[in-house]
């Protein structure tokens, strides 16, 4: 009986478990370059991507400054950014989606593992 | 020139805990996923500090807690670049390597996650009833300067009057505190601004909630919620309040 009523209040929550990945896989999206350090997310990548392209379009330069994630103004090339920031962006939700799916059917403790 | 990086993990023995071997696992780990060198540093216990801690069970234990001495850091460590880290504080990210040649100087966290989701660390937002905020000294990033050597110092001059700064800031001035000890000495030093600090909480697990298993850089994590004991899987660097529960997987993690 006791080992039932154990079973019974273990449980998990899926809710809970998906704010967990948000912020694990989260903090993970940091990348340093040129000494500065760049959170990356969608506004970098939008405007990174708006650089590269207006520099192809225009022939406006791949260079510019803008500030990294602790305010302090860093000389960047689009181009070099881009590719590091998009590198970290797609290991970061690759596993977050892979995390996902696998916990997403699960709905006692006893089904997780590591 | 280059500078020379490392991580430091500053111990003292303690009858209850084993946390020589905490360290021990604490340095492989950081050497592996950090790709710096790590130094484990014994320092003597300066006066006996206690704490209680509230187990999963209920149970409530004093420990001793000899972590005094950690604002000789900055003369004990050999790197001109130097990660601070608690021993219960366990890597599994490359996140931190991300700081070694940035342009700051010290850098530590601002703000606690509880990666259980129950929020535990709410109440650390601040550490005294006039918003005076608090940083965690669990993981300090600092570099060999003139800047980095004026909040140690602090932290030492704070230490060494701790009974008139709680008076002045309005916190206990029993049992000493680190964090509290270098949340003065950094708000000091930084104009009280809120700057220099980590972009992302520190991820911690509370000493009333426990590692269940570990394996291949994945944490099974038990916690309390109304009543009921739940379960979260976790991957990532985490702050392992619970000590015991954390020797108990340290074989695992040392695979």
């Amino acid at each position: 009986m006791d080992n039932l009523e154990t079973y019974a209040k273990e449980r998990f929550e899926l809710n809970r478990q998906k704010q967990t990945l948000k912020e694990q896989q989260q903090q993970r999206l940091t990348v340093t370059y040129n000494g500065g350090l760049f959170r990356v997310d969608m506004t970098l990548l939008n405007y990174l991507y708006m650089k590269n392209a207006n520099a192809g379009l225009f022939n406006q330069s791949t260079k510019c400054i803008i500030p990294d994630s602790y305010d302090t103004p860093v000389e960047v090339d689009c181009v070099e950014l881009v590719q590091l920031c998009e590198q970290r962006w797609n290991e970061v939700h690759n596993d977050w989606y892979n995390e996902y799916q696998e916990l997403k059917t699960k709905r006692k403790a006893g089904d997780v593992s590591v | 020139m280059s500078l020379s990086k490392g991580v430091v993990i500053l111990y003292s023995e303690s009858a209850q805990l084993d946390y020589k071997r905490l360290s021990d696992i604490c340095a492989r780990l950081a050497e592996k996923h950090l790709d710096v060198p790590a130094s484990i540093i014994e320092i003597e216990p300066i006066q006996r500090n206690f704490r209680t801690f509230r187990y999963p069970n209920g149970e409530l234990e004093g420990t001793e807690w000899n972590n005094i001495g950690r604002y000789s850091a900055y003369e004990i460590s050999p790197y001109d670049e130097t990660i601070l880290l608690d021993c219960d504080y366990i890597v599994q990210s490359d996140t931190l390597a991300n700081y070694f040649g940035s342009d700051h100087d010290f850098i530590c966290h601002n703000s606690s996650w509880d990666v259980t989701g129950n929020n535990v660390f709410r109440h650390d937002k601040y550490m005294t009833q006039n918003w005076f905020e608090m940083r965690w000294a669990t993981v300090v990033y600092f570099k060999k300067n003139e800047h980095s050597k004026r909040i140690f110092d602090a932290w030492k001059m704070v230490y060494e009057n701790y009974a008139y700064y709680a008076e002045l800031f309005g916190f206990s001035k029993s049992p000493f505190r680190n964090d509290f000890a270098m949340s003065v000495a950094h708000q000091i030093c930084n104009g009280y601004a809120n700057t220099a600090t980590f972009d992302y909480a520190l991820p911690a697990l509370s000493s009333s909630d426990s590692v269940i298993d570990y394996a291949n850089g994945r944490w099974l994590l038990k916690y309390e919620y109304k009543q009921s004991h739940n379960v979260v899987r976790y991957t990532g660097d985490l702050h392992v309040m619970n000590k015991r529960s954390l020797l108990k997987v340290s074989d695992q993690l040392c695979e």
